[in-house]
């Protein structure tokens, strides 16, 4: 018997009982939707967390702390000094996109008569990219950058006029990248207060051009500056020259963080960027090898999405358990089909039907029963998911704040993956339900299915 | 003419409670190819089961049949379907039609089951259904059809297989006297027509006149073979 002849009498034999069909087909309905709801509320939970980690900063950098440079891992190996060759050994661990130093230098900027407090912060420029610190206004770093640099949005919030009389704060349209700026490692620079005659060694400011604004990140990027590696790491050098000549003379003491001069342990902070997701935990397991501390928001994450793993099994078991009792109504409809219809199975086997030409029909009115069952489920599922996610209901469905304001997370996600599976679980599982009474049918003698009335 | 269907030594016993019955108790039979064949006895003779038996639906405790070259009580079910696509052709007492298929596939359904394609066995049916008489009811359904043409209906589909052999297990059990002589007309003339075997099993005395060989059997044994009279032919010939 031809494939389009059995999809056409086994349609036909549904149609015979429409509401009986029409019954098991919402039966199945459900069951897809049980379990595609569940896992769809699971996968939102997921999701959620994703969110609220990278909210955190971003999930698939880690950072490296370089605390106990010098001394010993564990298992009594040295650990290995963080420096230039380090980082770029570090570069080459499996997985890695990139990875920069870090180093932190606190400065006095000077743009025109205001003065202001700043963090700088060096990386590697070819870094700026991979650390997905956003661009709101000009331009972003550039290898070949020297005394150039991004500042944060709340940036020239800080400067104010130190001659002033009384505070007088940088006006609000006050535009750093149209200044004339230069900064200085001498704190009091401009203060009234600037005991200019103890002061041996007069600092002249240092030039610098800021080039572009950071969008807003809620990260360290919106109160500090970004600039080349190599100028902050110049820059620290003449820091703890300053430091060193002013030592005990009265002249203020600049800390520089992140210290790297050629004498000391290496870095103390070194940011490397995974390539995607997957790579996050083996490169940190490459890392801690080494023996260096490392922390990733992504740790987080997992500890998060284990807590949830009991959660959303029992979420699954309930969707399973719902498709179930669906499967068992499949049955029965089938079992009770062929009761009625045991004559006919008979006179089909008198006219030349085979034994799998009997199990394909019954078997193929199962599947049907899961096609339409699945799609009308699927559909469910979308209404379903829509309503839950706009009235709000749902398992810790949460509030994250973004500069745009308060933003709802939705307590029910339903990928395409999901609802492909859902249209092919549905059949599968249908025909799998449909199995045995078809075998039934088959088996079934055919005087004795000639002789029932 | 060449023996097609070959019956040797063949028994059939039932169990009933703790009593043992022989439906069939040692029937030898040769029928020619072309020949109509009528299986004649009372009810409880055992001619029924012999049917089934030839036609591949039951199986004998001992001896063995013969359709062909073929010993149909060795084949399995599948190999049995397959035997009965390409053989055999079935007419029955109630007729046995899908009450959801329409004449026209009903008909065509042996062939669905043959693998041939739609366009091909809608023409079959069709010029069988002509051939019954029932041009004008081929969309209706057998229960708008009277008992009369749901036999043509059920006489149409033996022969759309085109098959070597038609068994009809009381035909006219429910047609009254006219359309019974209308049925039986039809049957052998279709028949005849493409020289295919038909054996026919009947408690009517009146339908043996069809027949060109009638065999009486009385508890699961032959009782007596004879050479019908063949009216039709005379009919014909007169």
């Amino acid at each position: 018997m031809k494939l389009v002849d059995l999809l056409f009498l086994s349609i036909k034999n549904l149609w015979r009982h429409k509401l009986r069909s029409l019954l098991t087909i919402l039966g199945v309905m459900i069951g897809t939707c049980a379990i595609v709801i569940m896992l769809s509320l699971g996968i939102a939970m997921n999701r959620n967390f994703m969110t609220q980690v990278n909210q955190m900063g971003n999930i698939m950098q880690i950072q490296i702390y370089n605390y106990n440079s010098g001394g010993k891992t564990s298992d009594g190996k040295d650990i290995p000094k963080l420096d230039d060759k380090m980082v770029a050994e570090l570069e080459k661990i499996k997985g890695v996109e990139g990875a920069t130093p870090v180093l932190n230098i606190s400065v006095k900027m000077i743009a025109g008569k205001y003065v202001g407090w700043l963090q700088i912060i060096g990386i590697k420029t070819s870094m700026f990219e991979a650390l997905d610190i956003p661009i709101a206004q000009g331009r972003s770093l550039e290898d070949g950058d020297t005394n150039q640099m991004v500042i944060g949005t709340y940036v020239p919030n800080n400067f104010y006029n130190p001659k002033a009389t009384r505070w007088e704060p940088a006006p609000a349209d006050f535009n750093l990248m149209e200044e004339d700026t230069s900064i200085t490692w001498d704190m009091s620079y401009g203060e009234k207060y600037a005991d200019k005659t103890k002061s041996k060694n007069k600092l002249k400011p240092v030039k610098v051009e800021v080039v572009g604004m950071v969008g807003q990140t809620g990260r360290e990027y919106d109160w500090s500056a970004v600039m080349p590696l190599e100028t902050v790491k110049q820059y620290q050098k003449e820091i703890e020259k300053y430091n060193k000549q002013n030592n005990g003379s009265g002249g203020m003491i600049v800390y520089a963080s992140g210290s790297s001069s050629s004498t000391d342990n290496g870095y103390q902070q070194v940011i490397v960027k995974a390539k995607t997701i997957d790579d996050v935990v083996p490169v940190m397991e490459a890392i801690k090898e080494y023996g260096y501390e490392c922390y990733s928001p992504i740790q987080i994450l997992e500890e998060m999405k284990k807590q949830s793993a009991g959660l959303r099994q029992i979420l699954l078991g309930i969707g399973i358990m719902s498709f179930f009792i669906a499967a068992i109504g499949i049955a029965n409809t089938m079992y009770m089909s062929i009761y009625e219809r045991t004559r006919e199975i008979g006179i089909f086997k008198v006219i030349g039907a085979r034994l799998k030409d009997i199990k394909h029909l019954f078997m193929l009115e199962a599947g049907w029963i899961g096609v339409f069952g699945g799609m009308l489920g699927v559909g469910l599922s979308f209404l379903l998911s829509y309503l839950l996610n706009r009235f709000n209901i749902g398992l810790g469905s949460s509030v994250i704040w973004t500069p745009e304001g308060e933003q709802r997370l939705p307590s029910s996600y339903i990928p395409i993956w999901l609802a492909l599976a859902g249209f092919g679980f549905s059949p599968v599982a249908s025909l799998m339900a449909g199995l045995l009474p078809s075998r039934r049918a088959m088996k079934l003698s055919v005087m004795r299915a000639l002789r029932q009335d | 003419m060449s023996t097609i269907i070959k019956l040797d030594n063949v028994y059939r016993a039932y169990r009933m409670g703790s009593e043992r019955i022989m439906a069939v108790n040692g029937i030898s039979l040769d029928i020619e190819e072309g020949e109509i064949c009528c299986l004649q006895g009372p009810s409880g003779s055992g001619k029924s089961t012999l049917l089934h038996m030839m036609a591949g639906l039951d199986k004998p405790s001992k001896g063995s049949i013969y359709i062909g070259k073929t010993r149909i009580e060795t084949l399995n079910e599948n190999q049995l379907a397959l035997f009965r696509q390409r053989y055999v052709g079935f007419i029955f007492q109630s007729y046995y039609l899908i009450p959801t298929l329409t004449a026209l596939e009903n008909v065509s359904m042996p062939l669905t089951f043959c693998g041939i394609p739609k366009s091909k066995r809608i023409k079959i049916a069709k010029e069988l259904l002509e051939a019954v008489g029932l041009k004008d009811r081929m969309k209706h359904k057998p229960a708008q059809m009277s008992g009369g043409q749901q036999q043509r209906v059920s006489i149409a589909r033996a022969f759309s297989n085109n098959p070597k052999v038609v068994f009809a297990d009381e035909p006219t059990g429910n047609l009254d006297t006219a359309t019974t002589f209308e049925m039986m007309d039809l049957m052998t003339n279709m028949a005849k027509q493409r020289n295919q075997t038909l054996v026919i099993v009947t408690h009517d005395t009146e339908i043996s006149s069809y027949a060109s060989r009638i065999v009486r059997i009385r508890d699961g044994k032959i009782e007596k073979i004879e050479n019908g009279r063949d009216m039709h032919d005379e009919k014909i010939n007169a």
